[in-house]
This record gives structure tokens, sequence and C-alpha cells, in this order.
């Protein structure tokens, strides 16, 4: 049976047996499930901001960054 | 001038001065060519021995010799080993045949995906490629950002291999932008005792075009403890690769 999914294996083309394409498709899946699973995570550190950047809202406004902390923390949720 | 053959001495039947007979040998036996101008070869042959496909012409300090380019010649530098190019839709990229160096380099340049890949990664092998490694002991470490960021994030403390914890995959970049399909990538992975002790070490460096006027970076560590040595290597990605050039280098011990 076809799996018309090749690799690239010394400078030649060759399909991949249909094992090799389950495997694949399992690691791509399991892969692709764990990326999926940290993204509250993810974009908790993306909205935090740098280190440098906080230590300098803290100084200037203690409560304001803990507002906006707690409003990431509130919009990327941690799964249960 | 005119190409001559040279005159020598018959002795086989009545005594003459003749053309050497194509075909024939120059015997000069405890002599030797001095001050030859341009010599035009079709095969050199030292001490009898011709040399295998890959070995190099080097000195031995009292002559020359054909030996291994990790043996003899580059005198320390990363040697080309072999180049692949990506014309066709395919999910991964293998080399096999990783002897005869204890540190490699791959880099690729201008790679791209079917679609956007939520990761990279590259996978080691015992066997040529047979079997690929597939147990949790990469430990690895990222340092990554794009232009737009106003700080170096780091996306992954130290941890097992990104994907599933049985896939043996180690990360080269948790996220690889590719936000538009003319977009690439490019970088390298740097590969220290790879087939040479218990651990393999690497670096990875990656930098991403994501949009015309933003990039993305990232530089990844990690470690492995293998008790039997790698000989091949394949990369991956969460979309097929489209297009790029790898190409495989070999560090000279000497």
């Amino acid at each position: 049976m076809s799996t018309n999914v090749f690799k690239l294996v010394d400078g030649e083309t060759i399909e991949l047996t249909e094992e090799e394409n389950n495997q694949r498709i399992a690691d791509s899946e399991a892969t692709q499930a764990e990326y999926e699973a940290g993204a509250w995570l993810r974009n908790r550190q993306e909205a935090y901001g740098g280190w440098t950047d906080q230590l300098d809202e803290m100084f200037h406004d203690f409560d304001a960054w803990k507002a906006r902390i707690q409003a990431v923390k509130d919009a990327n949720p941690k799964p249960e | 001038m005119a190409n001559r053959f040279p005159l020598i001495v018959d002795s086989s039947g009545t005594a003459a001065i003749k053309e050497l007979a194509s075909g024939d040998n120059l015997d000069l036996t405890g002599n030797g060519i001095v001050g030859a101008g341009t010599v035009a070869l079709t095969n050199l042959t030292v001490g009898g021995a011709q040399g295998s496909d890959g070995q190099v012409l080097t000195s031995t300090g009292s002559g020359i010799a054909w030996e291994d380019a990790s043996g003899g010649g580059g005198g320390g530098a990363w040697n080309v080993i072999s180049s692949q190019t990506v014309s066709s839709s395919v999910a991964y990229v293998t080399f096999t045949g990783l002897t005869g160096y204890a540190n490699y380099k791959i880099v690729w340049n201008a790679v791209h995906h079917a679609t956007h890949p939520y990761d990279s990664w590259f996978q080691p092998s015992t066997d040529g490629g047979s079997n690929w490694y597939a147990a949790s002991h990469w430990k690895t470490h990222t340092t990554q950002a794009d232009t737009t960021s106003t700080a170096l994030s780091v996306s992954a403390n130290i941890r097992a291999n990104y994907g599933s914890s049985a896939q043996g995959q180690a990360e080269i970049y948790g996220n690889t932008h590719q936000y538009n399909t003319d977009q690439t990538h490019s970088g390298q992975l740097e590969l220290f005792s790879f087939n040479g002790s218990n651990y393999t070490h690497y670096i990875a460096e990656d930098v991403h075009e994501v949009f015309s006027t933003r990039m993305a970076f990232g530089k990844t560590r990690g470690a492995l403890l293998s008790n039997t040595a790698f000989n091949a290597i394949r990369f991956g990605a969460g979309a097929n690769f489209t297009g790029g050039t790898f190409t495989l280098y070999g560090l000279s011990t000497s």
C-alpha cells in the first residue's frame, strides 16, 4: 500500500513504508499534543514580558503590575 | 611545440633507437625527474597504491601517501562529507554512514516547509538508520527570541526531549516560524562525540524569517548518554520539508 510520504536519504528520495508512516503520524500527533498542552504556559510567559521590564513596573506601581499579571493568568488558565 | 614520444634503445632485436611504444612504461628506477613544467596526468599511484574514494594526497613528512581526509588532510578543518538538496516534499532528511569522525556539523540553508511547523528536531541511529533512537534521555535547554520582543526568553528549562517522552527526538527549535509560505529558516547543528564516547552533546542554532521585517532566532543545547555509538542522523519537523539544502561536515582531528 502506497503511503505517498517520502524521505530523503543520502540524496535518494524513498517512499516511507506503511510501518514508518504510522510511526511518523504517531510521533507527530504526540509532539503536537504536547505542544498544544503547553500553550497556556507559553502564552503566559510571552505576556509577562522580561524580568527587567517587570521590575521596572513593580518599582513604579506594584499594584498595577500585580493586577496585570493576574489578568494574564486569568486569560491563560492552567489546565486542571 | 608538438607532443613527442621519448627515444629509447630497443635491444629486443637489432639494436636501434626507437620511439617508446604506446602502452610501454618508462622505467626510471633509481632515477628522478627534475625541472618538469606542467605535468598532465590521467591517474596517479603512490608506491603502487591507488587510494580509495574520498582519500587525499598528503605529506607523510618524508614523502607522500593517500590518506583519509580525517587523518591526513584538512589540517583540523571541517571536511564536507555530503550534501542533500530538498527538491520535493519529504518527511525526513537522513544522513547515514557517519563514521570516521567524532564531531560533526550539519548546516541547513533556506529550508522551507509545506506548512507552519510547530517544531524542528533531529534523531540519531546506531544501525545506519534502520531503527531510530527511541529513549527519553535527551536533555535540552532552549533560549529563543524574535525581533519584536524586548527580552530573550527561555522557552524550556532542562527537560526531556520536546516531543513524546518516548520519541528520542532532540529539539532544535520549539516553534519554527513560517507564517508566510515564502519564509524559510537556516541554521546549524554541531554534534560532539557523536560516535566517540558515551556522551553526545549538541548545540543547535536556527534563524527564521517570520515576516519581511521580523526575524526569530534560537539556540538549543543538549546532551545524551548512550553506550552505543551512533552512525546515522535524520531531521524532521512538524511539517514536511519542501526546500532547502543540508550539508554534513566532519571535523578532522589533525
